[in-house]
C-alpha cells in the first residue's frame, strides 16, 4: 500500500481545513524536494548523506500516510550503513517512485487533485 | 478547547520541518500549547524564556543530538521534573539504555501516530517525575 489514509483523518477532524490543506500541501512541496535531494545523493554515490535523509523520510513518510515510501526508506537507510551500493542505488530508485505514488494518493484524497506542489 | 489544555505547553525538538509541522498540528489540534525548535541548540536556548510541561526529542539530530541535548537539559534546574521523551525513528537497546542514563523518561517511536502521540502526551502531562537525588 503507498497512502494509507488513516494517518491523517483523525488530523483532519481536529485542524480547520484551511490549516489541514496547509499542512499538507508545504509537506507535499518539501517531499518534492527531498525527492530530489535524494536522486542527487544517488547520483554522486553519498551513501553516507543518503541514509541520514532515508532516515529522515522513514518518519516524515509514516507520519503522513506514506508507508511504502516509509518502510523503503528504512531499507535504503540499512543498504546505506552496509555500504550496499547496488541495493542502495535500487532502492533509492523505488523510494522515489513510491513517494510520487503516495504524494498523488494523498493530494487526491484530501487536497481535491493536483496542487501546486510537484510529484 | 479546554483551558486546562491550554496551560500545558509541549516543546517539540526535531530537525526535520514535516515532523515538527505535523507535531504541532497533533499537540495544537488537540488543545495544547506548542512550541517547536528545529535543533537542539535551539531547544537550550528556548527553555530559558518558557518552561514546557513535556519535551518531546528528536534523537537523531544534526549538531547537538537528542540524548546530549537531553543531558544539558538535565543541568537546568527547572526542567528536572518535566518529562522528556524521545522520539526516534530507530529505537535499539543502546538507544534506551543511552537516553535513559541521558534523563529522559520515554521512547515514542517514529512514525509519528497521532493516537499514540496523543496518549503519550496525555500520559506525560498529568504527571510530575522526581527531581533526581543529589549524588
Amino acid at each position: 500500500m503507498d497512502f494509507d489514509d488513516t494517518a491523517l483523518a483523525g488530523l483532519q477532524d481536529a485542524l480547520p481545513d484551511a490549516e489541514f490543506r496547509e499542512l499538507l500541501s508545504d509537506y507535499l512541496a518539501s517531499t518534492a524536494a527531498r525527492m530530489a535531494k535524494v536522486q542527487v545523493l544517488r547520483a554522486a554515490q553519498n551513501w553516507n548523506d543518503l541514509a541520514f535523509e532515508a532516515h529522515t523520510l522513514v518518519s516524515t513518510g509514516g507520519g503522513y500516510g506514506l508507508v511504502r515510501a516509509s518502510t523503503l526508506a528504512r531499507s535504503l537507510q540499512e543498504a546505506c550503513k552496509a555500504g550496499d551500493a547496488d541495493q542502495a542505488s535500487a532502492l533509492a530508485v523505488e523510494l522515489v517512485a513510491a513517494t510520487t505514488r503516495g504524494c498523488e494518493a494523498l493530494r487526491s484524497r484530501f487536497l481535491g487533485g493536483r496542487t501546486a506542489a510537484a510529484a | 478547547m479546554s483551558l486546562d489544555l491550554r496551560s500545558k505547553l509541549i516543546l517539540a525538538v526535531d530537525d526535520s520541518p514535516e515532523d515538527l509541522a505535523l507535531l504541532n498540528a497533533i499537540v495544537m489540534g488537540a488543545g495544547y500549547t506548542f512550541v517547536g525548535a528545529a535543533s537542539g541548540e535551539d531547544a537550550l536556548s528556548l527553555v530559558h524564556r518558557c518552561t514546557p510541561r513535556l519535551i518531546l526529542l528528536d534523537i537523531q539530530m544534526p549538531g547537538l543530538g537528542g540524548v546530549e541535548t537531553c543531558r544539558r537539559l538535565r543541568e537546568n534546574p527547572q526542567l528536572r521534573t518535566v518529562p522528556i521523551a524521545f522520539l526516534t525513528a530507530c529505537k535499539t537497546r543502546g538507544d534506551v539504555k543511552e537516553g535513559l542514563v541521558a534523563g529522559g523518561n520515554d521512547f515514542i517511536v517514529k512514525p509519528i501516530h497521532r493516537d499514540t502521540l496523543l496518549q503519550r502526551v496525555q500520559h506525560w502531562t498529568n504527571h510530575r517525575i522526581a527531581a533526581p537525588k543529589a549524588a
